[in-house]
Parts: structure tokens; C-alpha cells; sequence
């Protein structure tokens, strides 16, 4: 893979941060979910302003996720249950769809490149993260928005905890973001994803659940909730970390019964 | 090449009922959902496990039952693992990429042990396991055993056309010796009163681009492409360019120009070759006024001399089969592109007056004038995406 920079990396939680005022009016209807990554995101650019001179078709939106927007697919289940059909709820309905988010960003940040949403139940933020770095090689875009996202959801924290007493789970929608550009010459220094890679293995349903038996290396500086956004957390205290420290590396590694995953980080 | 949906169960039966008028699309049946909507439907096999497709879930270790949308996708990759002359071990024993392209797919749809939950009784949470167990490249990796880059798009009706896409650019950056791409969609209750509050629904069998046409019908259905890098002896076609961009406009609604349209196209259309002509476009097509117009008006800027690219939309056949519809539509377009002839646009007898592009209508039989052709997806989230598609000769 050829070597992105990455201009931002933050991350945190619905709990820390909401949504610039001005974009009150555009988020009226969305979902905790696309709240606090629009919070996120708003925050990450704030770290690459050059990004807002660049030709909207030139920029990509990747997100990851496991579960999307899991809970307000029930909230329209509710308008359905409750109501009936004929009474569910449009607008619940089109925020149920996965790529709501994405959509979102792409309108407020106004992405006119591709904007894709995957899921896997392992890894999604990184999976985001390597389709980003494959689309600016490929010179489709030149800067990438890279998100990973999860909102909390009752019935599988609850499933979680039947399964294991030891689950943390999500008490706010989490959520990630990077910008990812296409190298250039600097004088200052400029963090790079140098390589990713990613080897899943099928596995239990309960282990993507539970997160059982995952960890990472360097080992994270704040215990992260056990969701797939542990690893996206983790990986971005190690890029934080790594920033301004010129001529430094680090090999971000994750091992877990459903695979293993690195990361070749070095600033220069 | 391998697909399953309302037309049938195979590829043959495809380009059988393509050829045809005759229309799978009735009132959804009480074996799959309970509804008093009057919205038609295109519905796949009550069982939606084929032979084939059914050898290949006996490799899942331990046994397991899947989800419909899984059988439908098993079903779909069997037939074209078969048509690559693949098998399992030559699948084992490559870099095999996992692309799957789905919406319902990616849902938690057990409505019984929601609503238990939320009235809080407490059942065994199996129900939750399937969900987390049911992510579709995951389950294909499970039961093929093979190793290699997997993820499941989900960018609603775009979907199965960007996982091709995203499949094409693995090979390309060489992650992969081999992928399998597609998408897979299942009829759900949920979805079906979702569309239906979006009144986007018709009453009757859709009418894609006609003047009369009153909403589109969801269908249910599966579409694998087997891609590799270099051609063997079976080749059916190539995947010479991809293109994915955002309206950056509005939810649930395109751009009314098509702007993200123009731009997908463009983008998968500098795959044409200097002395390629585009004989084909394959186009979303849902019957929806929004849609139609919408696109329509992309189409004078992708196609700007009229006439020589004949313009069709299949969904006349399978209904609106969401991460399925990308495709089964690429695969639609190779065999018309194979076959140097497409059928037209099924319920379009009299295209909207509105349009500046021709259609061809209904009963058309239209003759191609070269070996490439666009398909192309609009999606909500305002995603636009398209794949060019060259048959072999």
C-alpha cells in the first residue's frame, strides 16, 4: 500500500462534545449516531483546514461500523409496533438506513466524491481506513474522511452482560475521525499510515460481542468500551501520541480471536 | 456469473424471463410476511436455497440455519463458483476477496424478540447471536474457508454496484488473486413499511420511466460476480471502469439534475477504451417520479448523443431488489452485452414526455452496437455509483 498522511485523528464520545451551532438546522432530525460524528468530524477538520479549499469531487467519506444506526432502526420498528402500518414513521425509516450518516456528512462537509459505509463484525473503522488509503493510491480523491462510529443499544449490552460479567459497555454513541491526505512535500512534520493490514478469522457470534480475548499493542492509554470502536480508540491514542515526534515509528498492532490487524505508523 | 430473484432461481432462467413480458410481482405472500399494504412485490423461491447453494452451506461448521438473505446469496455464488470452474480448494487455496453489497442484510430484523424485549421479558438472546453471526462476507469467508480482504457496503441501494467497484480496486492494488462480488437482499416487513412511509410504492406492477408510473415495487434476489485479474478460458467479461460520487443533497431524494450521477459516470466511463462506443445503459429505473426525472436528466449529460446507446431499465422484471439490484443489473448488462441485444424497459410502453433521453420502451428489441455497457445505481444517503461492463466477444 502506498503511504497516506494523516492529518487528524480524534476521537470521544456524544458526551463530550455536540454539534456546532450552525449546523442546528441541517441535524433537527438526525440521530444521536450522526449528532456526535458530525461533533467528531466538525472537530477533526478544525486540524486540516486546507481540506475546505480542496474540489469537493476530490474528497471521499469512509465509514465504519459494526452495528449502525442499530437503535434508531428500533425506533421505527416502535412506530410500526406501536401504530401499525400504514403509521410507521418516514422519517425514522430513512435514519434506520445505514449509510444515513454518511449522507449526512456528505451534505454538511459537502463530499461530492464517493462516500461508502461497510460493516464487519470484526474491525470496521479499519476497514474503512484501508479502502480511504486504496482510494487516494488510486487517485480517485486526494483526502479522505475516515470515521468509525457506534451508538449504544440496550438489547446488546444486554446480551453482552448475559454473556460475560466482564463487558463495558458503550454508554454514548463513540465515535472517530480522521483525515487522511495524499503526501507532499513539508517542512514541518507529517505523521504517516506507512501500511495496513488486516486477516479476519470467522468466529463465534459471542466473541464479536463480548471482544473477548482482543487486545492491542501499544496497549490503549484509556480503557475502551468492548465494541469493535476498542480498536479504533486504541489506534488513534497511538497516533496522538506519535504526533510532532519526528523521525519516530510504531508498528500499532490487534490480536483477537476473529484476526489480527497492523498498522505501520511513522512521523517525518 | 450467478443470480437468483423473482425470474428464477439461475442465470438461464434470467435470460429466459428477460426475454419475456411475463411479470413475477404480486401481493406479498402471508409464507413470508403478514401485511394488509395492497404494494405488489417480486418474490424470490419459497426456498431460496438452491442444490448448489445448499452444498455450500453444509461446509458451514458447526451446522447452522441462515437468513433468508444468506440462502439467497448462497445460491448466487454456487452458481457462479460452478460457472468459474472454481472449487473449494482451488478457493483455499487463494487470496480470495469478500465484497457483499446489502441493506436488509445488515439489520437486526427478529421483530418477535424486539418486541418481547422492550416489554421486558427476557428470552434466550439467540435472535441477537444470529444478527451479529449474520454479517454476509463474514458468513462466506466462514463457510468457504478462505483467506483475503472482506467487507459488507452498505450504501443502501448503491450497494451491490460499489462492492463490484470496490472489489475491482482490490484486485487492482493486488490484495487479492481472486474476489467474489455482489449483493444480497431479502423482502423484510421492515423495509416494506419503510418504503411504503415514504410513499414510494406502487399499487400495481412499476413502470419505470413511463409518463403513467406511479412508484416502484421492492423484490428480494442475489447477484455474485467472480472477478480475477487475469482471464481464463471462461471469461465472461471485463470490469473496465467504476465510478462513486455523492449528491451531497438531500436523504432520501437524488439531486434533481442527477449531479452525482454525471460524475459517477464520467468516472467509470474513462474505462471506454479511445475506440469504444457505449452501446448499453443499464439504468437505475425504480418507476419513482423523483428517480426517474433525475436520472433522465444525468442522462443527457453521460450520453450526449442520443441514439446510439440504447437505454433500459430492468427492474420491469425483478422489482427493486436494494443491495441485490447493483448486482444482478451488472450481470443483466453483460448477458445483454453477450447477447448484442437488449430487451426494453418492461411497463414502459410511453416514456414521460418530460424526458429528453429516449427510452427504449417496452417490446423493443434493440440491437448493440458494441461490446460496453453501463450500469448504474442511485442510492439513499445520496449515493450515485456505475460500473462499464465489457462482454467478451
Amino acid at each position: 500500500m502506498k503511504p497516506v498522511i494523516i492529518r487528524a485523528a480524534v476521537q470521544g464520545d456524544g458526551s463530550q462534545l455536540t454539534p456546532p451551532k450552525e449546523h442546528g438546522r441541517a441535524l433537527r432530525r438526525a440521530d444521536d449516531l450522526t449528532k456526535t460524528v458530525v461533533a467528531w468530524t466538525h472537530e477533526a477538520l478544525k486540524e486540516a483546514p486546507a481540506a475546505k479549499d480542496l474540489d469537493p469531487s476530490r474528497l471521499g467519506l469512509f465509514l465504519g461500523t459494526s452495528y449502525g444506526p442499530l437503535e434508531t432502526n428500533f425506533r421505527f420498528l416502535d412506530t410500526l409496533l406501536d401504530n401499525g402500518e400504514g403509521q410507521a414513521s418516514p422519517t425514522l425509516f430513512s435514519h434506520s438506513v445505514h449509510n444515513a450518516t454518511a449522507g449526512y456528512l456528505s451534505r454538511i462537509f459537502k463530499i461530492l466524491g464517493p462516500a461508502f459505509t461497510v460493516t464487519t463484525p470484526t474491525w470496521p473503522f479499519l476497514s474503512a481506513l484501508r479502502e480511504a488509503a486504496l482510494a487516494i493510491a488510486a487517485d480517485t480523491i486526494d483526502l479522505a474522511l475516515v470515521v468509525g462510529a457506534e451508538m449504544p443499544s440496550p438489547v446488546l449490552n444486554e446480551a453482552a452482560a448475559t454473556l460475560s460479567q466482564e463487558s463495558r459497555p458503550l454508554e454514548s454513541v463513540a465515535a472517530v475521525t480522521w483525515v487522511l491526505e495524499r503526501p507532499r512535500q513539508s517542512s514541518r512534520p507529517q505523521l504517516y499510515m506507512e501500511d495496513i493490514e488486516i486477516a479476519e478469522t470467522p468466529c463465534t457470534p459471542d466473541i464479536y460481542l463480548t471482544r473477548m480475548g482482543e487486545e492491542f499493542s501499544p496497549k490503549a492509554i484509556d480503557a475502551a468500551p468492548s465494541t469493535p470502536m476498542a480498536c479504533a480508540v486504541s489506534l488513534t491514542q497511538t497516533v496522538r501520541a506519535l504526533k510532532g515526534e519526528k523521525g519516530q515509528g510504531r508498528l500499532w498492532q490487534a490480536t483477537a480471536p476473529f484476526g489480527r490487524a497492523a498498522v505501520s505508523l511513522l512521523s517525518k | 456469473m450467478g443470480c437468483i430473484s423473482g425470474v428464477g432461481d439461475n442465470l438461464a432462467a434470467h435470460i429466459q424471463g428477460l426475454k419475456g413480458s411475463e411479470r413475477n410481482c404480486r401481493l406479498v405472500p402471508p409464507w413470508l410476511f403478514a401485511t394488509k399494504h395492497p404494494y405488489p412485490v417480486f418474490v424470490g423461491p419459497e426456498n431460496p436455497l438452491t442444490t448448489a447453494g445448499a452444498t455450500l452451506l453444509s461446509q458451514l461448521d458447526p451446522p447452522s440455519a441462515l437468513p433468508r438473505t444468506s440462502c439467497l446469496l448462497l445460491s448466487a455464488l454456487a452458481e457462479a463458483l460452478e460457472m468459474a470452474e472454481l472449487s473449494l480448494d482451488d478457493i483455499r487455496r487463494l487470496r480470495v476477496g469478500i465484497a457483499i453489497g446489502t441493506t436488509v442484510g445488515c439489520t437486526f430484523n427478529d421483530e418477535d424478540y424486539y418486541q418481547s424485549f422492550r416489554q421486558g421479558e427476557r428470552r434466550p438472546i439467540d435472535p441477537v447471536l444470529n444478527y451479529l453471526n449474520g454479517n454476509l462476507a463474514a458468513q462466506l469467508q466462514a463457510i468457504l474457508g478462505c483467506k483475503g480482504p472482506s467487507l459488507v457496503v452498505t450504501n443502501a441501494c448503491a450497494s451491490g454496484t460499489d462492492a463490484i467497484g470496490i472489489a475491482g480496486g482490490w484486485l487492482r492494488a493486488g490484495l487479492c488473486d481472486l474476489a467474489i462480488a455482489g449483493g444480497a437482499d431479502e423482502l423484510s416487513r421492515i423495509a416494506y413499511n419503510g418504503f411504503s412511509s415514504l410513499q414510494l410504492c406502487a399499487s400495481e406492477a412499476c413502470r419505470p420511466f413511463a409518463a403513467e408510473r406511479t412508484g416502484l415495487n421492492l423484490g428480494e434476489g442475489a447477484g455474485v460476480l467472480i472477478l480475477e485479474p487475469q482471464g481464463r478460458d471462461h471469461i465472461q467479461g471485463w470490469l473496465r471502469g467504476y465510478g462513486a460520487n455523492s449528491d451531497a443533497w438531500h436523504a432520501t431524494a437524488p439531486h434533481p439534475e442527477g449531479q452525482g450521477l454525471v460524475r459517477a459516470a464520467a468516472q467509470a466511463l474513462s474505462g471506454l477504451p479511445p475506440e469504444g462506443r457505449l452501446a448499453l445503459i443499464n439504468a437505475h429505473g425504480t418507476g419513482t417520479q423523483a428517480n426517474d426525472l433525475a436520472e433522465n436528466k444525468a442522462l443527457q449529460h453521460i450520453i450526449p448523443s442520443a441514439g446510439d446507446t440504447a437505454v433500459v431499465s430492468t427492474k420491469g422484471w425483478t422489482g427493486h431488489t436494494l443491495g441485490a439490484a447493483g448486482a444482478l443489473e451488472a450481470i443483466f448488462t453483460l448477458l445483454a452485452l453477450q447477447d448484442g441485444q437488449v430487451p426494453g424497459t418492461l411497463g414502459c410502453k410511453e416514456q414521460d414526455p418530460a424526458f429528453k433521453v429516449d427510452i427504449s420502451p417496452q417490446g423493443e428489441n434493440r440491437a448493440l452496437r458494441s461490446r460496453f455497457g453501463l450500469s448504474q445505481s442511485l442510492a439513499f444517503g445520496g449515493c450515485n455509483s456505475a460500473l462499464l461492463m465489457e462482454a467478451r466477444p
